[in-house]
């Protein structure tokens, strides 16, 4: 990612391309160091693995304008916000050996983003890194926030005593960012200059916070303009906020709103990418040949790839929707809110996020867990994030729900709730056992900054919105599209000739293809539909259907609920469609593909679906470990698939469990 | 709260729990009775011996103001924070602010 600054220098000098230098973006949490970060890369950032970590870090490429004219090509890294670069925390650890160099070369300079309207906290950073062998400088944020609040700075009296130079900036409205650009060239070039105020001689906290007192007295001045009633009206807020009722009640309500949001706005473009790849995969099916090339690339790339963009709208708006939240400062108050209720069963109230993340997309949840700064806390979210009912289960709910109470919505709405309650206690209980087993320890209680109420950035919410879109791209998009051609293969393969039924009405909508068009349409469609069945219980898929199918059948399924059921393994929400493939009866004027499976028979005449089966088909798809693009990204964000097995093992064996007491319980209860 | 009282020594007469400090409340930290990483976190966070605190809210969370910022603590670690009320003569360790009497609570004093 970069390379040490003589290399680099002395590259540029003879003309040769390098590896751009690196800078670095230091600062305490809610200091702007994002929204500077957006200000000087764009949108154009990209996530890395650091060398030596296991944390994926932000960088940003940036054109530094050089003062003898031209510019030089650095990356801009995001370290994570920090408050000590001392301390035995993950995001300290980080940016420890990020200034280090730790792995690779020292980078060219740091960039520390001060509050400026709290500054005595936030030079005890800077004095920190006043230590470390490396050049910076200060980018004293917020300072439009300082001035309306009556604070003055004497820049250069701050600057001496800091022994770097000091730029006031405005990250949000990009004042002040022109004036960084201009010295950072200097600063990189700089030859690192020695320890300023802070001296060895004192404990290393008590100094360095007498140093930055003496900083700030010499430096800083103005009385503070926030009077007593915008502190009222905080604590109001606060107060509100972070109430075991009021709190409870306005977090329900905050996240209802979220979720209609998210449901309502995605659909459209959710039916435009739908369409989109129908349309393609139509456009293809007509211009291409038929054979096994245009199979593979409509039945298996286009499916495959269809199947995860789908669900892209959904993904970005959540994201959006969530950092705007977070940046009205009321998320870190819904934090504590939750901490109570989760820290009950092991989890730290920073779970909540990535479990409420995981109700949309549990791939997003998971990544969302970065947030946790406790590895043990992190990966007990991990392991049952995948227990929040997700939208890809949404299909299997509709279908199922609706065949038991088909004329009673009021019915059919409990039970769909009683989903997502049990996917909700599963979790708990998971974390609760975990917690006490394999990832010991109470969960870390809750130690948060507040940060201020502030109107959200629209430009952060949406650069965030399209940083996670993509990283889900990247996540689901490599590894996922390889099983998917698996699948499609296993789906596909051996072929076989059309059944003679099939075969009849293929030849009898031939006959009428003139005098009776649409009728002949409905034979051929029938007749395709036949062929594809016949197809799938032919196929290899279809065949281990039949081999596996006496293990599901204590939970009530035949050889097509399990072939069913072992697709969904890939996604849940190949339930549905493979379904529709697999039940080949007439279908009657007008009838939806719905009303045919829950009208389906099996081999024996008896109904496809009973009360007692849908209801053990709920409970294994409410808890079983159904979706490989998860898989992956457990083991991508744990780095070891230890972690993905057990998820898998556990939750897959916990619905085998729960299906079979819930299907031979109503069975023993008369309801078959 | 009770809990973590149960576990912990009684504080002092002189002393008091942050969680016992109700809204409005001015105290100056004394000690932590936390792990070190805990403790590292929180004096980092500007919650260090001698510093000057106001309970914004009380209960769980415990929300403290301090140098400008609002730090939502649980109440577990609340109750493991000891304080000298505002006004007592015998805070731990000197604050490095005092003696600045013109102060404000960003640090900066008027110029």
């Amino acid at each position: 990612m970069s390379v040490a600054t003589p290399v680099a220098l002395s590259a540029l000098r003879t003309g040769k391309q390098a590896v751009p230098r690196r800078l670095l973006l230091l600062g305490n949490p809610n200091t702007g160091k994002t929204t500077l970060f957006n200000r000087l890369c764009g949108m154009r950032a990209k996530t890395a693995n650091f060398p030596g970590t296991t944390t994926d870090l932000r960088v940003g490429r940036l054109q530094l304008p050089q003062p003898e004219g031209g510019s030089e090509t650095v990356d801009v890294v995001d370290l994570p916000g920090l408050y000590s670069l001392k301390l035995n925390l993950p995001e300290s650890v980080v940016a420890r050996n990020a200034v280090a160099g730790a792995g690779g070369p020292p980078p060219a300079a740091v960039i520390v983003v001060a509050d400026a309207t709290n500054l005595s906290r936030h030079l005890m950073l800077v004095g920190e890194m006043a230590r470390e062998a490396v050049p910076f400088v200060v980018a004293l944020n917020m300072i439009d926030l300082a001035h309306r609040r009556g604070l003055s700075f004497d820049l250069e009296v701050m600057s001496r005593a800091i022994g770097a130079p000091v730029i006031p900036i405005s990250a949000r409205s990009g004042k002040g960012v022109d004036h960084l650009l201009a010295v950072l060239p200097a600063v990189c070039n700089t030859p690192v200059h020695g320890d300023p105020g802070p001296t060895r001689t004192r404990p290393e906290l008590a100094d360095l916070e007498l140093w930055a007192e003496n900083v700030v007295s010499e430096s800083v001045g103005g009385a503070r303009a926030v009077g007593n009633s915008s502190d009222t009206l905080l604590d109001r807020l606060d107060a509100t906020f972070t109430h075991p009722i009021a709190g409870l009640v306005i977090f329900h309500l905050v996240m209802a709103g979220l979720f209609w949001a998210i449901f309502s706005f995605a659909s459209l473009p959710m039916d435009l990418i739908e369409a989109t790849f129908s349309n393609l995969g139509g456009i293809l099916e007509a211009q291409m040949p038929a054979g096994a090339v245009r199979d593979l690339l409509v039945g298996g790339l286009l499916g495959g790839i269809s199947g995860t963009v789908v669900f892209l709208p959904q993904i970005c708006l959540l994201f959006f929707l969530i950092t705007i939240l977070e940046d009205t400062g009321y998320l870190a108050r819904a934090a504590f809110v939750m901490d109570r209720l989760l820290c009950r069963f092991g989890l730290p109230g920073y779970a909540f996020v990535p479990l409420l993340s995981s109700h949309a997309c549990a791939i997003p949840g998971i990544l969302a867990t970065r947030l946790i700064p406790d590895r043990h806390d992190r990966f007990a979210t991990i392991l049952v994030a995948p227990f929040m009912s997700c939208s890809a289960r949404l299909p299997v709910y509709v279908l199922l729900t609706n065949f038991l109470f088909a004329d009673q919505p009021l019915f059919a709405g409990i039970a769909f709730a009683a989903c997502y309650l049990l996917g909700a206690i599963a979790a708990m209980g998971s974390a609760f056992l975990v917690r006490r087993t394999l990832l010991p320890g109470k969960s870390r209680p809750m130690v948060l900054e507040l940060p201020t109420y502030k109107w959200p950035s629209l430009r952060v919410a949406f650069a965030n919105a399209l940083e996670q879109g993509w990283s889900f791209l990247r996540t689901v998009g490599t590894v996922i599209l390889a099983i998917c051609f698996v699948m499609w293969w296993l789906s596909a393969y051996p072929k076989v000739e059309a059944p003679p039924a099939a075969q009849a009405l293929s030849a009898r909508a031939a006959e009428i293809a003139t005098s009776a068009p649409s009728e002949a349409a409905r034979l051929a469609s029938e007749s395709a539909r036949l062929t594809l069945s016949h197809q799938q219980e032919a196929s290899f898929s279809g065949r281990l259907g039949r081999v596996v199918a006496p293990l599901f059948a204590p939970l009530g399924y035949d050889w097509r609920l399990t072939v069913g059921v072992l697709t969904a393994f890939a996604a849940r929400e190949v339930f549905v469609s493979t379904l529709a493939v697999l039940v080949a009866a007439p279908q009657a004027a007008g009838e939806g593909i719905l009303q045919r499976i829950h009208a389906a028979q099996r081999d024996d005449g008896s109904p496809l679906l009973t009360p007692a089966t849908a209801v053990s088909l709920l409970v294994f798809f409410v808890l079983a470990m159904q979706c490989l693009s998860t898989v992956v990204t457990v083991r991508r964000e744990t780095k070891h698939w230890k972690w993905p097995l057990l998820q898998f093992f556990w939750m897959t064996g916990l619905a085998w469990i729960g299906a079979f007491v819930a299907y031979q319980g109503l069975r023993m209860a008369g309801i078959s | 709260m009770p809990e973590a009282k149960k576990k912990l020594a009684p504080a002092t007469p002189e002393l008091t729990r942050l969680s016992d400090l109700p809204v409005g409340g001015v105290a100056r930290l004394s000690c932590r009775e936390l792990a070190e990483g805990e403790a590292g976190l929180l004096a980092a966070m500007g919650l260090t011996e001698g510093c000057r605190l106001v309970v914004r809210t009380s209960g769980d969370p415990c929300i403290v103001e301090v140098r400008s910022t609002r730090i939502g603590l649980a109440r577990s670690v609340a109750a493991r924070l000891l304080v000298w009320r505002d006004g007592s003569d015998r805070p731990d360790r000197p604050d490095p602010s005092d003696g600045r009497d013109h102060r404000d609570e960003s640090g900066a004093r008027p110029r």
